[in-house]
């Protein structure tokens, strides 16, 4: 069987199929975190026990881990979209990256956000220089930096080539994020921050936690497509497709 | 009542665990704020780009000697294409 691989490639017919797309996913995106919002405060225990024993604040878990979890995603998503367009020079994935990117960033800070006011009272410490803190921060950078680059260079063309190589080399954090609290010889690993331990985790929290991770995943997906139609139109206002669309949306 | 109070004093850690979720959600609500209000701009934008250019190519076509070397629509500025 022959595919075109590329029919939805074109940003002529991704724009509608986003738009079709975004209010499903912002409205399952409400429900899973209004729903990991109260299952996290209400059918949960109040005290964390076992070998880490926390009291009311180890709820920050259930925004802390997944929107982490999404920055880290979010810049594979940017990458991987900014290596694709480097390869086959095709117009939507760099919108794609550029889609993401606003959003990834703010995951990113939500996480170091969220990390600090859960270190104060587990730690005693709003921040400090952990593997796992600096590394995060860095990533929070270059998400800054693949904005800025991208912002600063006028030709779009040239903008998307130069911030997408950014994005590549930045991948080489991802691993080090991940290894700073994963690492075989727990000698050797963050000193600070507590090793991911899922199986050990309570089910109800678990069940909070993860609700939230796909709430999250569905919101970066409406918001990125918001994004990208606003950079299609926008790219593409010379065409006569995009004059089609302004009158129509003008009429509706 | 009680209980309502108790749920908000999140047993003596409020200051945390409302800083947190709080910022957290502000963030993502002003980014949907702002996503909407973009969509709108740069609908609102284009559209008038549309309509410049069809006005244009009417003039055109009615006296081509005039605006034949009359500069193309003013470039985008510079940042808004993300």
């Amino acid at each position: 069987m022959k595919m075109n691989w590329f029919k939805f490639a074109s940003p002529t017919a991704f724009y509608p199929i986003a738009g079709r797309l975004v209010p499903w996913l912002a409205g399952a995106a409400l429900i899973l975190i209004l729903f990991s919002l109260y299952w996290g405060f209400f059918e949960t225990p109040e005290r964390l026990g076992g070998s880490n024993p926390q009291k009311e604040y180890y709820r920050i878990i259930f925004i802390h881990v997944p929107s982490a979890w999404m920055s880290m995603w979010l810049y594979l998503v940017l990458a991987g979209w900014a290596a694709i367009g480097l390869v086959f020079n095709t117009r939507l994935s760099f919108m794609m990256a550029n889609a993401v990117a606003p959003t990834g960033a703010i995951f990113t800070f939500i996480a170091l956000w969220t990390g600090a006011f859960w270190g104060r009272p587990s730690w005693g410490t709003y921040w400090d220089w952990d593997p796992r803190l600096t590394s995060e921060l860095i990533l929070f950078f270059l998400y800054i930096g693949y904005i800025a680059l991208h912002s600063a260079i006028d030709d779009t063309r040239r903008a998307d080539r130069a911030a997408a190589l950014l994005a590549i080399v930045g991948l080489v954090m991802l691993p080090i994020i991940f290894w700073s609290i994963n690492c075989p010889d727990p000698n050797q690993c963050a000193a600070l921050h507590q090793r991911s331990s899922m199986s050990k985790i309570e089910s109800n929290i678990l069940t909070a936690m993860l609700t939230m991770t796909l709430g999250f995943w569905l919101y970066s997906f409406a918001a990125a497509f918001t994004r990208l139609r606003g950079i299609i139109l926008t790219r593409e206002a010379d065409s006569t497709w995009v004059r089609d669309v302004v009158a129509r949306e003008a009429a509706a | 009542m009680e209980s309502v109070l108790d749920f908000l004093r999140q047993g003596g850690y409020a200051f945390f665990v409302w800083s947190a979720f709080g910022v957290t959600f502000l963030l993502l609500i002003a980014e949907t704020l702002q996503l909407r209000k973009s969509q709108r701009t740069i609908l609102s934008r284009v559209g008038r780009l549309v309509r410049l250019r069809g006005s244009q190519d009417a003039a055109s076509a009615a006296a081509p000697t005039h605006t034949a070397s009359s500069p193309k629509t003013p470039a985008e500025p510079g940042g808004e294409n993300r």
